[in-house]
């Protein structure tokens, strides 16, 4: 429409345009004509005189000649003057509006430029002068009598332009008042056909273009969503080569008057096409929730319906009337505060979010999610919602089955680390007490036709018991299935007790999902206690619990920091606290302590701080020698630390991580180490010489003790003695790559730390 | 001169939240917080405050209750429902006459979050 109104502007102003040419150019040739006939008239003047004045000069009728001259002055009004002159310039006739007469007041030469002229004439001619500030045009001839070829003067004739220009602007005028006219014309005529081109246009494109603009603004609106298919008109270009010649412009016109329905046709195809292929579900309802024609092919499949456009909305979102009520109130406030509310913050409440339909053959539902996008009318009030389905039932399957594995692997760990907080005999005694009562129920339920009330509160106890039991232990799934029987037990209660098919068919399968679920536990019972004398493993409940935050934290946002915690949580779950290692040295040592007749305590420092297992097994050997030594050789016999006003002999055992090693700290506080006596003992054995061992440091002599046969007691009884032990700690010790070191004040203490590596 | 709002919401730690947001980043004056419906009633009876802010869920009475109650009294109450109940709830507040709604949880860190609470409060304020 706009673009064929420019185009009736665009040739209106071209005929106006080639108007206004023919019009300057008429103008031009009426100034030209006038122009030569004023030339003509003072030529043919000038000539005639020419003719008739030679008999008079020759006979010297000066009053002949000034009649002739001023009476053709007297008679014409362009004629400004009349002058007769001699070959000397001397006026024998000056005729003006200032002398009537023509008799010449003076017979002095004329000396002015025009008079110089016309004495130098040989034919006759004409120039244009400025006589008393007027522009006057001097036509002048030589007067010649031929018959005796004498020049006998000149005549001249002056012709004022006055007239002409006078004439000329009259024609100007004209010309110019035909022009206004004709532009006046042109432009009513302009502004005439633009409006009815208007009237025509809007008629025909009203009744056409309304679904065109609201489809085009839908198809926007798709495009917004990377739909990636324009819509657009290239009307720029369309102009651009219309504008380029005059017919093909008209060309263009009339194939674009003839061909608007073609034009609007096909751009209702283009509109159909992007309907019909989108992916999206797309149809679009009134203000009052009325189903408008146009939609995608899509939303058929989609919402699951034949033909939209002939739906109710209740139809197509499959709602009841309350929900259909809630949904008019939707559309209520929609309706009443679009205007002053954000779109999303209005879409966000509206009660169909998504949808959920059954698909035929399909053993899940097909989730449809629904959004909404505002149509604004050409006033630019709200005139239509578009409605956009879009099937996301495969990332809604993804998601869920997500959540279940989820689940389950929650539900795994939760059952293993139960377990592992829990004695196995209490683990087994659950199981089996489950077992016997979920036997019962199954017999009771599958064989008994009708339960009697009695039997009735048995089995709902059975079921409440698994249920109380389980939760206990958190095995929540298996609590949450019996408390699924129980809820039908419940409504089975209140109303006729007569079994029903349905209701056995629902209690077995809850029943199967239970006995799965003991199996389970079962299983993950035997594999983490072991059989026989495998190891068993009890962990306390904290330590659980961050391992369970853990799992949940991870289900939720994998993080891989995350992820190598729970694997250390989880190696360290058949770590063991302390006090477990050290209870078997506890026994030697009491046992040894009583043997020997000392009183000893032996003390455990951070008792509860988890171990690993593989490296006690390893270092055993060493603590054992250590722990003998202190007890034999370290702490006092009785008397002796009463002498010295010690009290009970202390043996202190501590192990402390640092820096990926592992730090066993054994000291007891008895007579530390005499290197004296070392050093002696050794020299008596022939391990060293006397020379040999005066070159020695303190430390070099305190080392002594690991070396074979190397003993600070003179005398060799069943328990120590013997001198091996230390050789055997330091061998143990380097086998694991680790280090000894011994601190020893004699008569106070010593000390052993023994650092391993441990990864 | 500062607008006037009473914040409602049975979470004591919530309250100071959004206290602090309104006066800090909005601007406003807070002249009382209140923990249920019935204070929510009162305290607007008392202070007929420029906004007030309900929780859905509260004790004693729920914020729909609290809402319709006001709005009976003054029709021209400006109430902004904070919620994390979704759906018809939220519905049946924005079509009794709630002025705007924020859902929770509240983000005062989510500059996008902000950016709305901002613009919600213009919309209430200017449908007048």
């Amino acid at each position: 429409m706009v673009i064929i109104s420019i185009i009736f502007v665009a040739v209106l102003s071209i005929i106006t345009v080639m108007n206004l040419i023919t019009l300057n150019k008429a103008v031009e040739k009426s100034e030209r004509d006038i122009w030569s006939s004023l030339i003509k008239k003072g030529s043919t003047l000038t000539y005639n005189n020419s003719l008739s004045l030679p008999l008079m000069m020759w006979n010297i009728d000066e009053t002949a000649i000034c009649h002739l001259v001023s009476s053709t002055v007297r008679d014409d009004e362009d004629i400004v003057y009349g002058i007769v002159m001699d070959p000397q310039y001397i006026p024998l006739a000056n005729a003006s509006n200032n002398n009537p007469s023509g008799i010449p007041q003076n017979r002095e030469p004329l000396k002015d430029k025009a008079s110089m002229w016309a004495g130098s004439l040989k034919n006759s001619n004409y120039k244009t002068f400025i006589n008393n500030k007027e522009e006057v045009i001097e036509f002048a001839a030589p007067v010649i009598f031929i018959e005796k070829d004498k020049l006998l003067g000149f005549i001249r004739y002056g012709l004022s332009t006055k007239s002409i220009h006078k004439a000329i602007y009259e024609v100007k005028k004209d010309g110019n008042n035909a022009r206004n006219q004709m532009i006046l014309i042109l432009s009513f005529l302009c502004i005439f056909s633009l409006y009815f081109s208007y009237i025509i246009i809007k008629k025909v494109a009203n009744r056409i273009s309304q679904p065109i603009n609201e489809l085009v603004e839908s198809a926007r609106t798709i495009t917004k969503g990377n739909y990636n298919i324009s819509v657009n008109v290239k009307s720029n270009d369309e102009i651009g080569n219309l504008s380029e010649n005059f017919e093909m412009m008209r060309a263009t016109i009339k194939k674009y008057t003839d061909h608007l329905q073609d034009l609007v046709d096909e751009k209702m195809q283009q509109v159909n096409d992007i309907l019909n292929n989108i992916e999206q579900g797309l149809f679009t309802i009134n203000l009052d929730g009325s189903v408008n024609k146009e939609y995608s092919a899509r939303a058929n499949e989609i919402l699951k319906v034949s033909d939209i456009s002939s739906c109710k909305i209740e139809d197509i979102f499959r709602l009841d009337s309350a929900q259909k009520q809630v949904f008019d109130t939707w559309l209520k406030l929609v309706r009443e505060k679009h205007l002053k509310q954000r779109w999303h913050k209005l879409t966000k409440i509206s009660p169909i979010q998504n949808l959920e339909l059954e698909a035929a053959g399909k053993d899940h539902k097909d989730y449809i999610s629904i959004s909404y996008e505002k149509i604004f009318d050409k006033n630019n009030n709200l005139s239509k919602i578009m409605i956009l389905a879009l099937d996301v039932t495969e990332k809604r399957l993804k998601e869920l089955q997500m959540i279940e594995e989820r689940k389950k692997h929650l539900n795994e760990m939760k059952i293993i680390l139960s377990i592992a907080a829990t004695h196995p005999e209490e683990i087994y005694e659950f199981l089996e007490d489950s077992n016997t009562r979920l036997k019962r129920f199954k017999e009771s339920i599958n064989e008994q036709k009708i339960i009697s009330d009695e039997n009735f509160e048995s089995l709902y106890r059975d079921m409440h018991t698994i249920k109380g039991n389980s939760g206990s232990y958190n095995f929540d799934l298996l609590s949450s299935y019996s408390h699924k029987i129980e809820n039908i037990l419940e409504e089975l209660r209140c109303c006729d007790k007569n079994k029903t098919e349905k209701f056995v068919v629902n209690i077995n399968e809850y029943l199967n999902k239970i006995e799965q679920s003991i199996e389970e536990i079962n299983q993950k019972a035997s594999i983490l206690y072991g059989r026989g004398d495998e190891m068993m493993v009890r962990i306390p409940k904290g330590y659980i619990n961050k391992i369970l935050n853990l799992c949940t934290d991870i289900t939720l946002s994998p993080q891989s920091d995350k992820v190598k915690e729970l694997t250390q949580k989880c190696i360290m779950l058949s770590w063991k606290p302390l006090k477990t290692f050290a209870k078997k040295y506890q026994k030697t040592i009491t046992k040894f302590a009583k043997q020997i007749n000392k009183d000893i305590e032996f003390i455990i420092k951070n008792e509860q701080t988890l171990q690993p297992e593989d490296i006690f097994k390893n270092i055993d050997e060493a603590l054992i020698h250590i722990f003998r030594n202190a007890v034999a050789h370290g702490i006092e016999i009785k008397s002796i630390r009463k002498q010295k006003g010690k009290g009970i002999g202390n043996i202190t055992f501590e192990v402390i991580d640092q820096n990926n090693n592992k730090i066993f700290i054994i000291s007891d506080d008895g007579n530390g180490i005499d290197i004296d006596k070392i050093v002696l003992n050794c020299i008596k054995k022939g391990i060293i010489t006397k020379e040999e061992s005066e070159k020695l440091t303190d430390k070099e002599k305190l080392e002594l003790i690991y070396l074979p046969y190397s003993t600070t007691v003179d005398e060799i009884t069943d328990l120590a003695g013997r001198g091996f032990g230390m050789n055997v700690v330091l061998q143990t010790v380097k086998n694991l790559c680790g280090t000894i070191l011994i601190d020893s004040v004699l008569g106070e203490r010593t000390t052993f730390t023994i650092t391993i590596p441990y990864n | 001169m500062n607008k006037t709002v009473i914040l409602i919401d049975d979470s004591k730690f919530l309250l100071k939240q959004l206290s602090d947001f309104f006066e800090k980043v909005l601007n406003f004056k807070v002249l009382s917080l209140g923990f249920d419906g019935n204070m929510a009633v009162d305290l607007y009876q008392k202070h007929k405050p420029d906004l007030i802010t309900l929780d859905i869920t509260m004790p004693n009475k729920n914020g729909v209750q609290a809402l319709k109650e006001i709005l009976t009294e003054f029709p021209n109450a400006n109430i902004l429902m904070i919620s994390a109940v979704r759906g018809n709830a939220m519905l049946e507040c924005m079509s009794s006459g709630a002025k705007g709604y924020i859902e929770k949880p509240l983000k005062f860190n989510d500059a996008d979050f902000i950016q709305d609470f901002k613009e919600t409060i213009k919309e209430i304020f200017t449908t007048d």
